[in-house]
């Protein structure tokens, strides 16, 4: 079946409460041909967002369609057209690379043999060899492979490439390059490692505390946001609603801002830095918001 | 389900093997020293009891794998993905009527000699024995996770136990087999009507523990 949509992945107001945590009224689109990455702290609730587009948790409330369809009503097509690669590896340590071609095939319609072979082999992962004998790259590597050979139409990553070495996470990283070369193809990837989603993401979402918080284009929010640095007595002079957080040191404050350009034209004595993803999803956590320009 | 059958199926012949092999010696054991014809419905019914907690070893080697959560976003439905391991457990009574008739057999060949009433009742209780067992296993599983059912499952044991000490002691396996025809009848009946039940109940444990 031939699926017609605009965006993979489409969330309208999201809402899940656990005990000690909610996610509150999360939106967002995740055009087709894109890669999204999916930023926030450990627990800012990445993976529940995850969870509730697979429903595998049940939401609150909200509404989530993916290929512009609802899953409950739809569910074996969407699954059928989407690959998943969790944090943990999720394969029995005593299978083989051969045996779970075995499985996947007689699960996936479209699975291509060949291509899991390919890719196999390229990376020389040894076939007869029980999978619990691979080191956590190797599996990760085997997970993406696994996800790829299904020929899914949108790529879910959670957290697949924490805890791997560069190497392997660039392999991985390449072999997301090479599944998006296709327009059709859509990745939707968390990680907490913002370096990995400067290099391959188009799109940049970030969450904290349940709520998202950015959602742009990668090369807008890296070229819009700055870190203003200003000494303690300059601090005063900044308007409040020019800063979007900031950070006490010792001697001076950081500022964050959303409009790097205007903000130096307007501040011309102070300096205005680049901000990295990692700056600003750290001022987000650490840094101070709306408390006015007080010392 | 074809896959997730497969994955099953893979996962326990590496495990399980050496499992029945020490079974079937112990048959074997049970036969020439201790209880000839008797010996075999015991060896069966300990091989049933076996064959009755696999879906334990199953739910518990998904759950260690993290595969739990994968298989839900694989194009399965919940009541396959539930009646996958329904469907191992008849085989795997279907697998324990098959040694029972390789211990029949042996027996056979060990003793010349056969007894068509232990046949039938070492056939059939094959078959029950694990689907019994299975049936009240799954859905504990389901509910409570491996550990729990586990120990919730022992007091199942305790009838199975009977039926296997009843056939040691004569007296008691003959009074049943006098009737063994209504007795066997009855048992295969309440199985099937009890894995059905299981089955649909563990559908809706399953549902509800997702949401």
């Amino acid at each position: 079946m031939e699926l017609a949509y605009d965006n993979a992945i489409e969330v309208k107001g999201l809402n899940k409460k656990y005990k000690n945590f909610k996610l509150n009224n999360v939106s967002f689109n995740i055009p087709k041909g894109r890669i999204v990455g999916f930023i926030g702290q450990n627990g800012a609730g990445k993976s529940t967002t995850i969870n509730a587009i697979l429903n595998l948790v049940e939401k609150d409330s909200g509404d989530i369609k993916l290929f512009g369809m609802d899953y409950s009503k739809n569910s074996m097509i969407i699954k059928e057209n989407i690959g998943v690669v969790f944090d943990d590896f999720n394969f029995h340590d005593i299978l083989n690379v051969k045996e779970l071609d075995n499985i996947f095939k007689r699960l996936y319609s479209k699975w291509d043999a060949i291509l899991y072979n390919n890719y196999v082999n390229s990376f020389g992962l040894p076939k007869n060899q029980n999978i619990g004998t691979f080191s956590k790259g190797m599996k990760m590597k085997l997970g993406v492979i696994i996800a790829l050979a299904q020929k899914p139409k949108l790529l879910i990553m959670d957290e697949a490439t924490t805890g791997l070495d560069v190497g392997a996470r660039n392999d991985i990283l390449d072999l997301l390059l090479e599944f998006i070369q296709d327009e059709e193809h859509t990745v939707f990837f968390s990680s907490h490692i913002t370096n990995d989603l400067e290099k391959i993401a188009d799109y940049i979402l970030i969450i904290h505390d349940g709520e998202i918080i950015i959602y742009d284009e990668k090369d807008k929010i890296i070229e819009n946001f700055g870190i203003l640095k200003s000494k303690k007595t300059d601090f005063e002079k900044i308007d409040s609603e020019d800063i979007v957080a900031f950070r006490r040191n010792e001697f001076s404050y950081e500022c964050l801002v959303s409009n790097k350009e205007k903000i130096q034209n307007k501040y011309p004595k102070m300096i205005v830095d680049n901000a990295t993803l990692d700056d600003i999803l750290l001022f987000y956590i650490k840094g101070e918001q709306n408390a006015g320009n007080s010392l | 389900m074809q896959g997730i059958l497969y994955k099953d199926f893979s996962v326990l012949l590496k495990q399980i093997k050496p499992v029945f092999i020490l079974l079937l010696i112990a048959a074997i054991g049970f036969i020439i020293y201790k209880v000839p014809h008797f010996g075999v419905v015991i060896a069966s019914m300990m091989v049933g009891l076996t064959v009755g907690m696999i879906p334990i070893y199953f739910i518990q080697s998904d759950e260690q794998a993290n595969w739990k959560k994968y298989e839900l976003t694989l194009p399965v439905s919940k009541f396959s993905l539930v009646g996958s391991k329904y469907l191992v457990q008849i085989m795997g009574a279907v697998f324990t009527v098959l040694f029972s008739i390789i211990v029949l057999i042996l027996e056979h060949l060990i003793l010349k000699d056969v007894n068509l009433t232990i046949v039938k009742t070492s056939l059939i209780l094959s078959f029950v024995g694990p689907i019994f067992l299975g049936s009240f296993i799954i859905p504990l599983a389901i509910k409570f996770g491996t550990q729990k059912a586990r120990f919730m499952g022992m007091p199942l044991l305790f009838p199975l136990v009977f039926m296997i000490s009843s056939f040691e002691d004569g007296n008691i396996a003959i009074n049943i087999l006098n009737d063994y025809n209504s007795f066997l009848l009855l048992s295969i009946a309440l199985s099937l009507i009890i894995i059905l039940v299981s089955y649909f109940f563990s559908v809706s444990l399953f549902k509800d523990k997702l949401s």
